[in-house]
């Protein structure tokens, strides 16, 4: 979209004093016709054939060592394509970068997306379907975990390939489980077993808590910290049909108040509690690694960071506390991201050549290849003791995930094996954050940070917060179909 | 001509007016200024002594608190680091291209510009000012996407050009700065070069630029800063890793859900420490003003 | 070059006016080149339906209807963007000022403690933001041990609906460094002999800064006035990396929901409309100043 006339070419090359002048008109004329061309979804035929000379195609991801080596091994292995290697920028809360050029119509052929917002812009026709693809090259779905699939699925047309995803952990401190006399193998299994454990990790000094059995705003920054607790309380945000916003029902209420509650019971009220907090706000700092915070749930991802804090024994084998309401059942949720093509680029053929390489095993031996290296280097800058650990984030992709475990997990000491199987037996109950956020995404990332920072601050009650969220979201999804509807 | 009024840097009267005054009155002034000054100076000085001294440190310090100071160990090895995750030396180049150009803009069409809203009187000046001033309250983002339009249709994307070229052509902030200066320098210097029948434009190089060097060097610093520090112009106009800005190469380190603390400081370390030298350098030009006694012709 | 060779036939005026054009030719060009096409265009967006990936539909009035009627987070934005307005912008041209007074001076090491002063502006934001984390942590940052000292209580700063503001302002005015080399520069336009002439008719320190220093500063205090009112009305930065707008939206400022109306909602018609009713009200703020300027700002040059 968005291509210049001849007209305005003609324009363009008028001379340079006219050109500066005509070009801010020409900008006008051009955002105009930008936003009156829909991106619209390309016919198969369309797609061209693989050329002899090597086609460059564009990929917006990370600029990384592991990912500029994969890339390497990539062209060396495809002579027939070249890789331009750009950054998405900020790509999780807002994407400037990347909506910036694809409202001017020069978005990347092939991109890297977070799956939060995927349905949305799904919907949006902001990529090209995969289904044709995937038929003809038999690419078994069934070979995916299932919970991202179903992310990156809308109205029963798959629209990119995930690639990573990350889900949640209970972490527990082993040593402050035996100091308080507490099994350490055994993390809770319950929001009473945290009930009942918490006090007892707490520790005193004086009137002042310097630590803390478990505190619910830990990690803070993470704005779906409230989610969890409402799955846990058996909670969902949305209706099935994902036009109706949950998240003032019942057991979101309720797992907010329960948070709430243990800050006012066990973390000193809501003053010393984010008083103790509030250092680490979004920051580097982490309490549960210093340990001054006993058990938290966070993520996967934290594997590898927390093995470079020697003096933390932390367990997360067990699975997510769920509330006696939701007794019995397994939950969790994960996230992570995914490879989309343009709907108007002329190069499918190569940007899906590519999508099929970065998913597979070959791609996880070459950035695993980099990514040890550079592992053994900060370990080794960081002066660290023993062996490093390295645990690079788990594919979607079921033969890479299996070639993954063999090749880097196998050697890990037994707890992290332990909790790699967790995350794989997860994919069974684990829901996706595409069908958790649905059409309002970003609306209710936002609304979960504000129900949760109202409530605590105490501005307002976890209804009347929830409440609120609820409205925001639920206008902002009343719309999304609405303009869906009217397309 | 000018000669005869320049004369070299003054000390600032009012705060030093004790030059004739009693000895240990000055004695107390001078500790009482001392003293504010290294007050100020630490509580000023703390981000920068965090900075370092973070870049020293194993993650395992840096996430400590109550903050540790003094690294133990010290991890000099954050600062090779560095450049297996971005390579700086490159960046340094293109940003220091990219500031240059800043910098030309801001001394020269700039201060074109600023000496003809200050200086010489047109129908619409005012009017153009205004309009020029009022562009600065235009928020940068909403115009983001006309004009990577504009630049993609020049076939400017991925090239330096979006962050060189419009800085050249004069920034409003810059121009507004300049013109208030000119506005401060008497009228009579200008009237005799006038009279001499020089033309505005000498006017302009041989009085007005050589008295508004405190100026010149404060928007020098100025536009170079800015560009050196810029991030939402290289982040949304530049692709490709050879045409990244220092600023851009900071993302190198802030992974999704982990940030690289040690070598991200050590990378702030040195991309800051060319521009603290040239203003350790460059700050003497900000009080070598033209004393403008006996002008009266 | 001379200027444009005038024609015999041309009046004093009318030469001058042509030269007055010549010397604003090249920002000129850059302003009809690189300013006026996008300016437009996001005018033109504010009365549009432009969701970016969806073709753009003209709507009219809507945009600015919604904003006036339907949407809280408009008026409570504004309302936290005038708080900080209002208590940054003193602050910040009398701290700037009065840094530059210290400053100003041939003290020991002086060339030292400017660098040093300059320094917050310089330093990369999330470089500075960790810092300012710990300056700020109730328990035992910087300030509040400090508090304690003297027996104060002080309050949560980020975690407070009260105090993140403050917080957030008491971070940017930590920068006053680069607002105190404009005035830095304009100090030596002070012409020495105005301050000799003042001694002898007796001035004290008092009167000579209040009589010559701050009407021949007056130019450089209107344009730092002017800007900071400017700028903060824009600010986005500190809040966007240190509060994302929280706790409960207390520090979410005007141009951070423009910005998640944007580039996070993909609502960028809407945000051309935000865009376009702060540019007004910034406009006619500025545009008070100026006429309020002709009171108290001294200019060797005669306004028109």
């Amino acid at each position: 979209m968005a291509r210049v006339t001849t007209e305005e070419t003609a324009v363009v090359q008028a001379g340079v004093s006219r050109r500066s002048f005509l070009k801010g008109t020409a900008a006008v004329a051009g955002l105009t016709l930008a936003a009156c061309v829909a991106p619209g979804p390309q016919a198969a035929s369309d797609m061209a054939a693989p050329a002899e000379e090597p086609v460059n195609i564009q990929i917006w991801w990370r600029l990384r060592p592991t990912i500029e080596g994969a890339i390497q091994v990539f062209e060396e292995t495809h002579p027939h394509i070249t890789v331009s290697l750009g950054d998405l920028g900020e790509a999780v809360y807002g994407t400037p970068k990347y909506v910036t050029a694809v409202a001017a119509g020069k978005g990347p052929d092939v991109s890297y997306q977070n799956r939060h917002t995927f349905r949305q812009f799904a919907s949006r026709n902001l990529y090209r379907p995969i289904e044709d693809l995937l038929e003809r090259d038999n690419l078994d779905k069934g070979n995916f975990m299932a919970g991202p699939i179903a992310d990156l699925t809308w109205q029963g047309t798959l629209y990119g390939l995930p690639h990573t995803a990350g889900t949640r952990y209970f972490f527990w401190n082993r040593t402050h489980f035996e100091e308080a006399g507490l099994d350490p193998d055994v993390g809770p299994e319950t929001w009473d077993d945290i009930m009942e454990m918490a006090p007892q990790l707490n520790k005193m000094e004086g009137d002042r808590i310097v630590r803390y059995g478990f505190l619910p705003h830990f990690p803070p920054g993470l704005s779906d910290q409230l989610l969890i607790y409402a799955m846990e309380n058996g909670g969902f945000s949305q209706s099935e049909d994902g036009r109706t916003n949950l998240i003032n029902t019942a057991p979101w209420v309720e797992a907010l108040e329960w948070c709430d509650n243990i800050i006012d019971e066990f973390g000193g009220g809501h003053a010393a509690a984010s008083s103790f907090m509030e250092g680490f706000a979004g920051q580097p700092v982490d309490p549960f690694a210093q340990g001054q915070v006993s058990m938290c749930s966070y993520g996967n991802w934290m594997i590898g960071r927390y093995a470079k804090f020697p003096d933390l024994d932390y367990d997360g084998t067990g699975l997510m506390p769920v509330s006696a309401a939701n007794e019995g059942a397994q939950v969790n949720w994960s996230c992570g991201w995914t490879f989309v093509i343009d709907p108007n680029t002329e190069l499918v053929e190569q940007g899906w050549e590519f999508m099929k390489w970065v998913i597979s095993e070959d791609y996880v031996r070459a950035a695993g290849t980099v990514g040890l290296e550079l592992e053994k280097e900060e370990w080794a800058r960081q002066q660290l003791p023993g062996e490093p650990i390295f645990a690079p984030t788990p594919p979607v992709y079921q033969p890479a995930m299996q070639f993954m475990l063999d090749e880097y997990y196998s050697v890990l000491p037994e707890r992290q094996k332990i909790m790699m199987e967790r995350y794989l037996d997860s994919e069974t109950f684990s829901v996706g954050c595409g069908q958790i956020a649905g059409l309002a995404a970003a609306e209710l990332w936002i609304g979960f940070k504000n129900a949760w920072e109202s409530a605590l601050t105490k501005k307002q009650t976890p209804q009347e917060a929830l409440d609120a969220s609820h409205a925001d979201v639920q206008k902002a999804l009343d719309a999304a179909w609405e303009n869906l509807e009217s397309a | 001509m000018l000669r005869d009024q320049a004369v070299g840097p003054q000390p600032t009267r009012e705060i030093h007016p004790g030059a004739r005054g009693q000895p240990l009155r000055r004695l107390l002034e001078l500790i009482g200024t001392q003293l504010h000054l290294v007050l100020g100076a630490i509580v000023f000085a703390l981000p920068f002594v965090w900075m370092v001294s973070t870049s020293l440190k194993a993650d395992r310090q840096i996430f400590a608190f109550p903050p540790i100071w003094v690294p133990d160990p010290f991890i000099w090895g954050n600062f090779p680091a560095v450049f297996i995750y971005a390579p700086m030396h490159l960046y340094f180049f293109n940003t220091l291209l990219i500031a240059l150009a800043h910098v030309f803009g801001a001394v020269f069409t700039c201060s074109l510009a600023a000496y003809g809203f200050a200086r010489l009187r047109a129908p619409g000046r005012d009017l153009i000012f205004m309009v020029m001033v009022s562009q600065m309250m235009i928020p940068y983002i909403v115009m983001l996407v006309p004009l990577y339009l504009l630049f993609a249709e020049l076939e400017w994307i991925d090239t330096f050009y979006p962050l060189t070229i419009p800085a050249m052509l004069g920034t409003p902030f810059y121009i507004f700065m300049l013109r208030q200066f000119f506005l401060t320098i008497p009228m009579e210097l200008e009237e005799a070069a006038i009279i001499d029948g020089a033309s505005r434009l000498r006017i302009w190089w041989t009085i007005i630029l050589p008295l508004a060097k405190p100026a010149l060097a404060t928007v020098a610093i100025f536009s170079f800063m800015f560009a050196w520090n810029d991030f939402t112009g290289p982040l949304i106009f530049l692709n490709s890793r050879e045409k990244f800005t220092l600023s851009l190469g900071l993302q190198a380190f802030m992974f999704e859900r982990r940030t690289m603390w040690g070598p991200l400081m050590a990378a702030s370390t040195m991309m800051i420490m060319p521009i603290l030298i040239v203003f350790f350098l460059a700050q003497k030009h900000f009080i070598q003003g033209i004393a403008l006694t006996g002008i009266k012709a | 070059m001379t200027t444009a060779q005038p024609k015999p036939r041309l009046t004093n005026a009318a030469r001058e006016a042509l030269t007055c054009y010549l010397f604003l030719l090249p920002w000129g060009i850059g302003f009809l080149a690189f300013v006026i096409g996008p300016v437009v265009a996001s005018f033109v967006l504010g009365f549009m339906d432009y969701e970016i990936v969806t073709p753009a539909r003209w709507v009219g009035l809507a945009n600015y209807i919604e904003l006036f009627t339907d949407d809280a987070r408009f008026g409570m934005s504004m309302g936290n963007t005038l708080y900080y307005v209002l208590v940054f912008v003193p602050f910040h041209v009398i701290i700037a000022t009065l840094l530059a007074l210290l400053l100003n001076q041939k003290a020991r090491g002086i060339a030292v403690y400017r660098t040093l002063f300059y320094v917050p502006s310089i330093v990369p934001i999330v470089a500075g933001a960790i810092l300012w984390v710990w300056i700020l942590q109730p328990e035992w940052g910087l300030i509040n041990s400090t508090l304690r000292i003297v027996g104060i209580e002080g309050p949560l700063w980020l975690a407070s609906l009260t105090w993140s503001k403050p917080a957030l302002i008491l971070m940017a005015l930590w920068g006053s460094g680069a607002a105190m080399i404009i005035v830095l520069a304009g100090l030596q336009g002070v012409p020495q002999h105005l301050y000799e002439a003042a001694e002898i008719d007796g001035a004290n320190r008092w009167q000579r800064f209040q009589h010559v220093t701050i009407p021949m500063l007056s130019p450089t205090l209107f344009f730092i006035l002017v800007l900071s009112v400017i700028a903060s009305f824009q600010v986005f930065t500190t809040a966007y990396v240190m509060t994302g707008g929280g706790p409960a939206e207390s520090t979410l400022f005007y141009m951070l929901y423009l910005y998640r109306r944007a580039f996070v909602l993909l609502d960028m018609g809407y945000a051309a409309s935000m865009a376009w009713i702060l540019f007004v009200a910034v406009l006619a703020l500025t545009l008070i100043q100026f006429k309020l300027a002709s009171r108290w700002v001294y200019y060797e040059v005669e306004q028109s």
